[in-house]
């Protein structure tokens, strides 16, 4: 777990596009990326866990 | 939790805010509760959107209650989709706050730690916050405000004190390499070289990673708060004198707060899939 990973190449780079996805939010509803984005865009935040 | 109090922050700028992970939506919906999140979590129990972008952890074993899990990340994305910027640290435990991306994106303001008066220069101590967690990775500001007519010198000035900012370690910090402006030219009476320096307002900043709450546990305990100490070191000059250099001592000073423990309700939790 402590190991560095090649963070550099870890997700998607700078000016690429994100793939689309669609997934049910903590309320069951589905999201979106048109949905849950602003007029410029979002912050996609992906966490390990909430129940740590 | 504080992606939710940066939310109106981010509305104000035209984005919005999800987190993903491979919880469940009942696991969501435990915690959103809990906590009062409003912005959506979306669950990816099975990984494929994390999969899909290209965040899987593979350093966790397979089959264990770990395996899914996304390499932590924040990406900020376009309206059209398009990755911005992105925000993934080395380490697993670390995560760049949300008052530090804002302020990496030109967008959030600094909170004021401190400020000293000297006798050509002011000095101001910021950070990005005053409430931090283990893990957290935010910054700290310093900035130096020269006299009218005084000037300070750029960190690899031949011959003077450059200006300098050195934070003192401790084992539970990761510190990331002092981000300086870029110097300008000084054209100074008595001399012919060129000197690079800077005339105006010169603002430093250190990025600092907390380590886990095992490490910060002492602190944690101890309930005192996070200091962090350092130094400025500069010489200041004006058109006829040159003052002997000078070494500040700088001071920022935050709440550490615990990590949220409480597990979900125990029928929710993901299972080892060994």
């Amino acid at each position: 777990m402590n190991g560095d990973p090649p963070v550099a190449t870890v997700g998607p780079a700078i000016g690429t596009r994100i793939p689309p996805f669609g997934a049910p939010d903590q309320d069951g509803r589905q999201q979106t990326f048109e949905s849950i984005r602003g007029p410029r865009g979002a912050i996609i935040v992906f966490i390990r866990s909430s129940d740590w | 939790m504080e992606l939710e109090r940066t939310k109106a922050e981010l509305t104000a700028l035209g984005l919005g805010l999800c987190a993903i992970s491979y919880d469940t939506v009942e696991i969501h919906g435990a915690f959103a509760r809990r906590r009062g999140i409003t912005f959506p979590l979306l669950a990816d129990p099975d990984s494929a959107i994390i999969r899909a972008f290209g965040l899987l952890d593979e350093s966790v074993a397979p089959g264990s209650r770990e395996a899914g899990m996304a390499h932590p990340a924040i990406l900020l994305v376009d309206e059209h989709g398009v990755v911005r910027e992105r925000f993934v640290e080395r380490q697993y435990y670390h995560r760049m706050t949300l008052p530090a991306v804002l302020y990496r994106l030109g967008a959030g303001a600094v909170v004021t730690h401190g400020l000293d008066q000297r006798g050509h220069v002011r000095v101001r101590t910021a950070a990005t916050q005053t409430v931090v967690h283990p893990g957290n990775r935010f910054t700290l500001v310093v900035d130096v405000l020269p006299r009218p007519g005084v000037h300070v010198y750029a960190p690899d000035a031949g011959g003077y004190q450059g200006l300098t900012v050195d934070v003192v370690g401790e084992s539970f910090l990761t510190l990331f390499p002092p981000v300086y402006p870029r110097p300008q030219r000084l054209d100074l009476a008595w001399t012919d070289e060129p000197v690079r320096g800077y005339r105006g307002p010169v603002r430093v900043t250190v990025d600092v990673a907390c380590g886990t709450r095992q490490e910060m546990a002492a602190l944690l305990e101890g309930g005192l708060g996070l200091t962090i100490h350092g130094t400025l070191a500069f010489q200041a000059c004006d058109d006829r004198t040159c003052w002997p250099p000078e070494v500040v001592p700088l001071r920022w000073q935050f709440v550490l707060t615990p990590p949220d423990l409480v597990r979900a309700p125990e029928e929710l939790r993901h299972r080892s899939k060994a």
